[in-house]
């Protein structure tokens, strides 16, 4: 695990990192991030389970260079990662993530999905959950993106700064200039955060009085992302610009649907759906910087988490942490 | 190392029709950008490729060893190569359709003229310093043409849009002083002591802790300043990294292998790089070169002597500036105590700089102290380095991709001409109480006092006409001041005598003179050009005989508009880039800060911030800085105590 530190640089140290999916928003948006900040990392960080690179990876990625396409994305953004940073041992692996069985995730302190259907989503977050493994999610959905994080119960320092009027104070010589010159002592604070799992983050009920008042304050995007996710886990791809009429009418459709059996109303969201089209590679860098700084605070155990959803709206430019568990609904 | 004005100049369009079905932003074909561009500029690189084909691309520098953590365009092989050709072969890579065309060159090169400017439809900065974001400032205000404004610092950003005549300009409010510097200044040429303070940190990890290429202390041979020509430039990045990597790996090697011999480093690091320093002859026109030290003579030296610097004898031990002697002895038994600690941590161990732990703290003190004696500053006390350097930002690789993103989704809605949907968009540390980590807020309007942006820019300078020189207007005032890069100085005085002029040696006869001597007293107005910003400014004198010490002038309004301390921290935090986004100078101790934040985590939270029509500053800081002036509340106990963020 990372190493904590008392300076206010602090460096991670170890740190195994497991990406799974290079595609949308893997490396290069989340990983130039992750991995300059896990300099220091010497055991491996794997890529596995990345599907073919198509040539729409090739636009929005700069880990797979245009000759790659075809290849396993895993193992074409390979040499890049590698060259970003040397110090960080990466593997790529091109088995499907799915049919890993919970032993190959207990090698990782960190697990970070992105394009994966709800189901894996759900899976992979429950064995992290059992194991202590700090487990990460993010996608990237046209002008929208998201990061959910379930660190288990976590444990992690923070510094607290108090100005301590200087000793030196009133004593001989001490001109006011001086006196007034505080010394600001930092003490470190150890804290305990609890997370949920992602199922029940996805799972609130809405309909309790309390519940009512939050929603009024609950950024629409939590909605939208359960509508996406239902489009892939039903489409299995994401919508795409190519089929934007149908895409758009499905999401529609689906919007009703799953904001019915959630037990809220229908104009949370907007018939519109043409910003959630296409992935955006600014998008990307937000959601992906946002996500990597988070592991990094994950691993090395400082400074208070984001707890537990992260959302980001390119159009508006404005990103909202939500803290969406049951306990906080009921 | 980002030493001088840097720029990458993006020319997006000739978007082949058949690709546009695949973003949802429909860009205007010809739309042209420029961009100048530090990391999260380079960072930002990449994005906009899909979104535009054609990018040209202009900096400065070349690439040091240091950037490859942070930018994942460069890679070990490209290091002593221009950043701007290098980034182009990358992106090429991956979008081997895109037509880019790098230059090696500064922003602030005059062939950069306003008709340049005015050939883009969007100008982007991810500048690293106050001087060439003014001048790209005034640059893309008198092309008009928008400009998107970024900076960062630590865990803290920004972004905004300027556009003339519809928001602020970056100059519409003084700035704290820049707190920023580039690598170079840490390692060539330091000025103010938290430079040194800097580099003695950066020295206790390249001997003890991690050795981090970002920490360089040797003297940098790619200094741009220091040799004026980019190519040479370049050769001598090539040169220092050639032989660099045995140099870097060996800092701490070398010293083990002396068994840390106090001597020995103090000789190489206070009189061999310092020589070595004096060789780069360019850097030392128009500074006080540094005086190297010597061990053997500091040992015969009377400590009588120095002990008249002392400012404070009576104070306690830790207020106390000590001699030169007193911190050689110092640096030497620091080195030793810290050797014993690395040794019997083990093979392999590194040490954690801690402002806490006496003897690293003890060590940074003699270093720094050392290194500001070399370089001719006064000695700071071992109480005041160690709260300033308590208070030294990183630079932290995934905010610069944070601010990356938005710099282009606003660029984004500038190019498909929904520029009135633009934000000025703040990252903060932790989430707002609005729980906002990123917040978006409505664009003010210019200030009709600035005396860049106004229609006729005027300003009152208080100053001793009998006191100040023609030099130092030239140099302090209207350059350093009021920012202005080839300056032509006349007297409004019917005749239109010019005092300064930009035809080098033409009024260098004037230099010396006090400006009393050319008949300008109370009331006397100076008009000020600068031919390449298309700027002129009117300067009022207003003479004043008591003017704080060590005040050579004073720009009148400064401090009612945007005071430079505590006043006022809504100013400080929400102008723009580097210095505006990291809150160092609002020390807020104030009590009236403290009601400044609570009114605003009362105020309503469903009132949304992206209201246009709410924009009044206090909603700025409540949405944007909440826990950050909170944090600075505590940290930042005196306007001594700036934060200072560390670029390479
Ligand atoms: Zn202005």
């Amino acid at each position: 695990m990372g190493r904590l530190s008392t300076s206010a640089e602090c460096y991670l140290h170890v740190g195994d990192c497991l990406t799974v999916n290079l595609c949308p928003n893997g490396p290069p948006r989340f990983a130039p991030g992750a991995l300059p900040a896990s300099a220091g990392a010497r055991r491996p960080a794997r890529c596995p389970r990345a599907p073919q690179v198509c040539p729409d990876d090739a636009h929005g990625q700069f880990l797979l260079p245009a000759s790659s396409l075809g290849k396993n994305r895993a193992e074409a953004s390979l040499e890049r990662v590698q060259d970003l940073n040397p110090m960080v041992d990466v593997k790529a692996d091109p088995g499907d993530v799915e049919q890993k069985p919970e032993e190959f995730f207990t090698r990782f302190d960190v697990v970070c999905l992105t394009c994966c259907t709800q189901e894996v989503l759900l899976k992979v977050d429950q064995i992290c959950n059992k194991y202590g493994i700090k487990f990460f999610t993010g996608d990237v959905f046209g002008y929208h993106g998201y990061m959910f994080a379930n660190l288990g119960e976590h444990e992690f320092v923070e510094e607290k700064t108090k100005a301590t009027k200087a000793s030196q104070e009133g004593q001989g010589g001490s001109d006011p200039k001086k006196a007034k010159l505080d010394l600001a002592e930092t003490t470190l604070v150890k804290k305990h955060i609890h997370f949920c799992l992602l199922k029940d983050a996805l799972t609130l009920s809405w309909s309790t009085e309390g519940a009512k008042t939050a929603l009024k304050r609950t950024a629409p995007d939590y909605f939208l992302l359960q509508v996406l996710l239902k489009f892939r886990t039903e489409k299995g791809r994401d919508p795409s610009p190519q089929s934007y009429m149908d895409d758009a009418e499905v999401l529609r459709q689906m919007r009703t649907d799953v904001l019915a059996s959630l037990g809220v109303g229908t104009d949370l969201i907007a018939d519109d759906f043409a910003s959630c089209f296409s992935e955006m590679a600014p998008v990307c860098a937000v959601v992906g910087g946002v996500l990597s700084q988070e592991a990094v605070k994950a691993l090395s155990q400082r400074d208070p988490p984001l707890n537990n959803f992260f959302f980001f709206n390119g159009i508006k430019g404005s990103g909202v942490v939500e803290c969406l568990a049951p306990n906080l609904t009921s | 190392m980002l030493g001088a004005a840097t720029g990458v100049l993006l020319e997006a369009a000739r978007l082949p029709r058949s690709k546009e079905t695949r973003s949802p932003p429909r860009l205007p074909y010809r739309a042209r950008m420029l961009k100048g561009c530090v990391e999260p500029g380079f960072a930002s690189f990449p994005s906009f490729v899909p979104v535009s084909c054609r990018v040209d691309s202009i900096d400065l520098d070349t690439i040091d060893v240091s950037n490859l953590n942070r930018q994942f365009l460069f890679q070990k092989k490209h290091v002593g190569r221009s950043k701007a050709q290098v980034a182009k072969e990358s992106v090429l890579q991956f979008h081997p359709q895109a037509n880019i065309i790098a230059y090696h060159d500064s922003i602030m090169n005059p062939d950069y003229n306003v008709e340049f400017f005015r050939q883009f439809t969007l100008v982007m900065n991810a500048l690293d310093n106050r001087a060439a974001r003014n001048h790209v400032n005034r640059m893309c205000l008198a092309a008009d043409v928008p400009l998107i404004e970024s900076g960062t610092a630590g865990y803290l950003g920004q972004v905004t849009v300027i556009k003339k005549g519809v928001t602020e300009c970056y100059e519409c409010h003084p700035k704290p002083t820049q707190k920023t510097f580039p690598g170079c200044t840490i390692r060539n040429t330091p000025s103010e002591p938290i430079h040194c303070i800097v580099w003695a940190k950066y020295l206790f990890n390249q001997l003890f802790g991690e050795e981090d290429a970002d920490q360089e202390v040797s003297p940098d041979r790619a200094d741009p300043e220091a040799a004026w020509e980019p190519a040479e430039a370049e050769a001598r990045a090539r040169a220092s990294n050639e032989d660099g990597d045995i140099k870097r790996v060996s800092t701490k090697e070398w010293a083990k292998s002396t068994g840390y011999d106090a001597v020995k480093l103090f000789t190489k690091l206070f009189k061999d790089d310092i020589r070595y320093l004096l060789t780069m002859d360019k850097l030392w026109r128009k500074r006080k070169p540094p005086i190297p030290l010597d061990w053997n003579e500091i040992q015969s030296q009377d400590n009588s002597t120095f002990n008249q610097q002392n400012e404070s004898p009576l104070g306690l031990k830790d207020q106390q500036v000590l001699d030169v002697k007193s911190y050689a002895h110092l640096f030497a038994k620091s080195i030793e105590t810290l050797r014993v600690q690395l040794a019997e941590k083990g093979d392999g161990a590194e040490l954690v700089w801690d402002k806490d732990d006496s003897s690293a703290m003890d060590f940074v003190t003699s270093a720094a102290n050392l290194r500001m004696h070399i370089f001719s500053m006064n000695m700071k006390s071992r109480f005041d380095i160690k709260s300033m350097a308590g208070n030294i930002i990183p630079a932290i690789a995934t905010t610069n991709a944070i601010i990356a993103g938005l710099i282009v989704l606003e660029g984004l809605k500038i190019l498909s001409g929904k520029i009135e949907q633009c934000r000025a968009i703040f990252l903060n540390k932790q989430p707002n109480p609005k729980k906002k980590l990123l917040v978006p807020c409505a664009l003010d309007p210019p200030n009709p006092n600035c005396y860049v942006c106004a229609s006729k820019p005027e300003v009152t300078v208080k100053l001793n006409v009998h006191k100040v020189t023609v030099l130092t207007l030239q140099d302090k005032i209207v350059k350093e001041k009021f920012n202005m890069v080839a300056p032509d100085v006349q007297i409004e005085d019917g005749k239109g005598t010019i005092l300064i002029s930009s035809e080098e040696g033409e009024t260098e006869a004037n230099n010396h003179k006090k400006l009393s001597e050319f008949g300008i007293r109370n009331g006397t107005r100076l008009q000020a050009d600068d031919f390449l910003q298309d700027y002129t400014l009117l300067i009022n004198v207003l003479h004043s005989e008591d003017l704080a010490k060590d005040l050579e002038f004073e720009v009148v309004g400064d401090e009612i508009i945007g005071p430079k301390s505590s006043e006022q921290p809504t100013r400080n935090i929400t102008n723009g880039s580097d210095d505006g986004a990291q809150p160092s100078t609002s020390t807020a101790q104030d009590e009236d800060d403290e009601d400044v934040l609570i009114v605003e985590t009362e105020e309503d939270p469903s009132k949304n911030a992206d209201d246009t029509e709410a924009k009044n500053r206090k909603r700025k800081l409540d949405d944007k800085e909440y826990t950050g002036a909170k944090r600075m509340r505590s940290e930042l106990p005196d306007d001594k105590q700036d934060d200072v963020i560390a670029l390479d």
